[in-house]
């Protein structure tokens, strides 16, 4: 019997086995409403972020030109603010949108954290899930997996019918490639469309931009086919170990607990416990340590004004031909901003340290892998955030050097009393940010990249080995 | 219960291979879980510790500057003691069994410093600096374990009794020899789920006395009771849950599959599906329209200092307006901070209501699914439930108004405190719910969950001791 037509009976057999399993097919079809549901729901919730979100910068930009007229410093401490844009992905996988800031107070001084945790108004859950289409296929689509192949190959040993099948002469391979591609079509005609319909409907068509949306949505619908393949792989490889469905099932479920459930947590737990983040007093005294080094040094205020004097030939600040206040305040930025550079840097290194020590557990947990890689593919992970907020300071350094510089070259005597007016606050342009792409970022991810495609090797490795061990003990049985 | 079948469960589960195995994975897993709430409890405390002693120390640096002016006699700079610069710090302390749950600590502030410079949006600071990754996939704590995990350990112990007997043909070789199957099989039930509950008791009990750290250990003690209490109660739901399974269901692939589906509903589809609803039907208002609020309110504030003064001083005719004492500066932030109050108060309000409606959603949800009963409940009694934090962030903002309409007058009016208001100034203070009210605010959801746990025990006892026919 060739090949090809081995392959086609099996194949044709198992996709048989597959749709006569009531069970399965009735949670396929519950896991297609769910998963379009959540969708919808994320687009909604989307837009009414958007809404907000545009709403608040129209604000901003009216009560910035409407403060009136005052010294461009105070107008410093008033600033504006930077709202973080919601990336036309979140509402498939809303990564950690809902636990990082909405906004940067871009005020003179300060490089402050981004504040308003949307996560810190919901209610208070187990935080084991939320109604998202990501979370569903990542956690509960495999569930739905396992309960669909447990019994593959741990029911035919059971059955007895797999010492037949292997009395036939039929290669191992050859089973595993047909179980494998019954399965793909199976269950990849209930989670493929699932993932696409849920990206589709998911994303606005006004929303934050990023500029490569399709490799984006290419390559997470990729990534979630290859986690799938590798769940299928996972539970054809556990089904061949045991010779009971029961068993199979327990230790699939038990497999299914460890990855989705108990590997995150603990992970993240051992990741605190590794690098702990500082805690509010601390943050609160370094950033004013970081944010004050002219004012409390006296010594370099005076060697400052020397020099500057110096310089133009003067010998007193009132001679110089600009405002020294204004000068001394753009000082004051620039020794900052270096030690706020190092503040943050280390609070970031630290964060990333800790989400190394996810990417370890995630060797335990495709889960863990893929849902790296898709909030990556969203543009909700921290990685995105950052970017978010080093924009926003990046703004908050150029609004700070045009008022600075106008009190410099406009002030003359009047110093502190000198005012703006609205002339001036035109010019300050408002925030605006963009996701950045994919490539230049793709390295971040390479290690959870390479966790799935590891897995895809090892699965099936893991199955054509378990299938033959079956084989060679029902045939001695 | 049979003797026999006592000795039989504890030689060849509890004694044995996979029995020692779940009870030793099931204490590593909670003296983790112990440790992790007792390190974080520490971390907090600590921090409090020195929030506190950095604001105490300016404090009474500030009052030794305000007693020399008033005891010296001469006119001080106005910017010495000035009135705005009072600052108070607003501690929330980890509850009793704090190393039981972190909860909402996570995500939630513990300390405010109340200054006349603060208003209410900007009062609570600098505390959202965690890695939104950590954040979204939750901590490890007992109250997890409790929840999440431990029903999975009793469905992997229980859900083959008696499948498994049935499947090799010796339940009906019991059958014949054992007057009665229904005790054989419900003293194995109860023997394997005890020896979980007794471990998750005993450890935490342990742990309880060893992790005071300086809490009278009687209230820790009183607490942990109640703690224990709604534990045990929803380990009784599992168990007549997985019992009831046991019961009617002959296979144990369906036993399982069947436990594992109630699971996966009761623990991550309900509080999912409940939160997506409460989101849905009462969305909280826009933090960002709350920001907008208080930037308008900041910036009509700072353009109408003077009309600002003159309504205030309206209000307090007893006042005169000198720019003697304090600096000018100081008045128009303080009036600033007054309208960000009064123009915010709707929306604070709005938020408030928000919460209650989105409570409500949850308190039904709690009919729904066992798991955020016993949730609320154990995080409550633990001290990490939402519902204190936001109480402590309420105590905060209350305690603010309280220092500005203290400070307001001397502000406005360009004038000093006097030692003494200060000193008579209530300090302060953040009472706790008594565990009664605690308990209380959950009695029926704990009442039905317990009626719900007898129903489901009384139905299995009742279909086990159904003819022989249907058992074997």
């Amino acid at each position: 019997m060739s090949g090809a037509l081995v392959l086609k009976a099996l194949l044709w057999k198992e996709l048989q086995v597959l749709l006569r399993n009531r069970t399965a097919v009735a949670l396929g079809l519950a896991l297609i409403v769910v998963v379009l549901a959540a969708a919808a729901l994320g687009r909604q919730r989307s837009e009414r972020i958007a809404i907000e979100r545009e709403g608040a910068e129209r604000t901003d930009q009216q009560v910035w030109l409407g403060q009136g007229e005052r010294n461009p410093h105070a107008a410093g401490h008033f600033s504006r603010y930077a709202f973080k844009s919601f990336p036309f992905l979140s509402g498939f996988d809303p990564g950690v949108a809902d636990f990082a800031g909405l906004a940067v107070w871009m005020e003179a001084h300060v490089q402050s954290p981004a504040v308003f945790r949307r996560a810190e108004d919901n209610g208070d859950g187990l935080r084991m899930g939320s109604v998202t289409p990501a979370w569903i296929l990542q956690v509960i689509a495999p569930l739905f997996i396992f309960v669909a192949l447990h019994a593959t190959v741990a029911g035919e040993r059971e059955d007895g019918t797999l010492r037949q099948l292997s009395a036939t002469g039929v290669r191992g391979i050859s089973v595993i490639c047909g179980k494998l591609a019954a399965s793909g079509i199976a269950l990849g005609s209930v989670l493929v469309p699932a993932v696409l319909a849920a990206v589709l409907i998911a994303a606005p068509q006004e929303a934050g931009a990023v500029p490569d949306p399709w490799l984006r949505t290419t390559v997470l619908v990729a990534a979630y086919t290859a986690y799938f393949i590798v769940i299928a792989l996972v539970a054809i490889g556990i089904s061949s170990l045991f010779r009971q469905r029961r068993s199979a099932l327990l230790a699939l479920v038990a497999f299914w607990v460890v990855g989705t459930v108990l590997a995150p947590r603990l992970g993240a737990d051992v990741a605190v416990r590794l690098f702990p983040e500082p805690t509010a007093e601390a943050f609160r005294k370094g950033l004013a340590e970081a944010g004050d080094p002219n004012w409390n040094d006296p010594e370099f205020l005076k060697q400052e004004k020397a020099r500057v004097l110096a310089r133009y030939g003067v010998d007193r600040v009132e001679a110089l031909p600009f405002n020294y206040a204004g000068l001394q305040l753009q000082r004051s930025e620039e020794r900052a901003s270096p030690r706020f550079q190092a503040f943050y840097g280390g609070l970031n290194r630290r964060q990333d340290r800790q989400e190394r020590v996810l990417r370890l557990v995630s060797l335990a947990s495709p889960a863990l892998a893929l849902s790296h890689l898709s909030a990556g593919l969203s543009a909700t992970d921290r990685l995105h955030h950052r970017t978010f907020v080093d924009a926003a300071e990046a703004h908050r350094r150029r609004i700070m050097k045009q008022l600075n510089t106008d009190i410099r070259d406009n002030a003359g005597a009047a110093g502190y009393d000198y005012i703006a007016d609205a002339s001036l606050w035109r010019t300050v342009e408002s925030f605006r940010h963009a996701s950045p792409a994919f490539t230049p970022l793709a390295r971040h991810y390479l290690p959870s990249v390479a966790v799935l495609l590891s897995y895809l090797a090892a699965g099936f490795c893991f199955a054509l080995w378990a299938f033959s061990r079956a084989v060679d003990r029902s045939a001695r049985a | 219960m049979s003797t026999a079948a006592v000795k039989l469960e504890t030689k060849t589960f509890l004694l044995a291979l996979p029995g020692l195995l779940v009870l030793l994975v099931l204490t590593a897993l909670i003296g983790y879980g112990l440790f992790t709430g007792d390190e974080a409890r520490r971390a907090v405390t600590a921090d409090l510790t020195n929030f506190e002693s950095t604001i105490h120390s300016e404090f009474k640096q500030w009052r030794d500057d305000l007693e020399k002016t008033e005891t010296s006699g001469a006119v001080a700079s106005p910017y010495v003691a000035r009135a705005m610069n009072i600052r108070l710090p607003a501690t929330l302390r980890p509850g009793v069994l704090a190393d039981f749950a972190i909860g909402a600590g996570d995500m939630h502030p513990t300390t405010a410093d109340i200054s006349p410079w603060n208003n209410p949006v900007n009062l609570f600071s600098h505390y959202q600096v965690q890695n939104p990754t950590l954040l979204a996939i939750g901590r490890f704590d007992l109250t997890f374990i409790v929840v999440a995990l431990v029903p999975l350990l009793m469905i992997a112990v229980s859900f083959d009794i008696p499948g498994q007997d049935r499947a090799r043909g010796t339940l009906r070789l019991v059958a014949a020899q054992s007057p009665g199957l229904t005790g054989f099989i419900w003293t194995r039930l109860v023997v394997r789920n005890l020896a979980i509950w007794l471990l998750v008791i005993g450890v935490a009990a342990c742990a309880v006395l060893a992790n005071a750290h300086g809490t009278p250990w009687p209230d820790r003690l009183v607490r942990f009771l109640a703690w224990a209490a709604v534990a045990l109660l929803y380990g009784a739901f599992w168990f007549g849950l997985i019992a009831l399974a046991v019961a009617f269901l002959k296979r144990s692939e369906i036993v399982a599959a069947a436990l594992i589906a109630l699971w996966s509903a009761l623990v991550l589809a309900v509080p999912a599906l409940t939160d997506a609803v409460g989101d849905a039907a009462y969305p909280p208002p826009s933090r960002l329209a709350y920001l907008s609020e208080m930037r308008e309110a900041q910036s009509e504030a700072n353009r109408e200092v003077d009309r600002l003064t003159r309504g205030f001083l309206l209000d307090h005719p007893e006042l005169t307006a000198s720019e003697e004492a304090t600096p000018k500066f100081d008045r128009s932030a303080y009036l600033a901070n007054q309208e960000v109050d009064r123009r915010t108060g709707p929306i604070q309000a709005a938020f408030a209501r928000s919460r209650a409606d989105r409570r409500r959603v949850m308190a039904l949800a709690q009919y729904l699914s066992p798991a955020v009963t016993a949730w609320e409940a154990l995080n409550a009694l633990a001290g990490a439930d939402l519902e204190r934090y936001m109480r402590f962030q309420d105590r905060a903002r209350q305690s603010l108004r309280e220092l500005s309409a203290f400070v307001g007058p001397a502000v406005v009016s360009g004038q000093r405190v006097s030692v003494a208001d200060v000193d008579a100034f209530d300090a302060w203070s953040f009472p706790e719910t008594p565990l009664t009210r605690v308990l209380s605010g959950r009695a029926f959801p704990l009442l039905y969950l317990l009626v719900a746990a007898v129903a489901l025990i009384a139905f299995a006892r009742r279909r086990l001791r159904a003819s022989l026919e249907l058992l074997l």
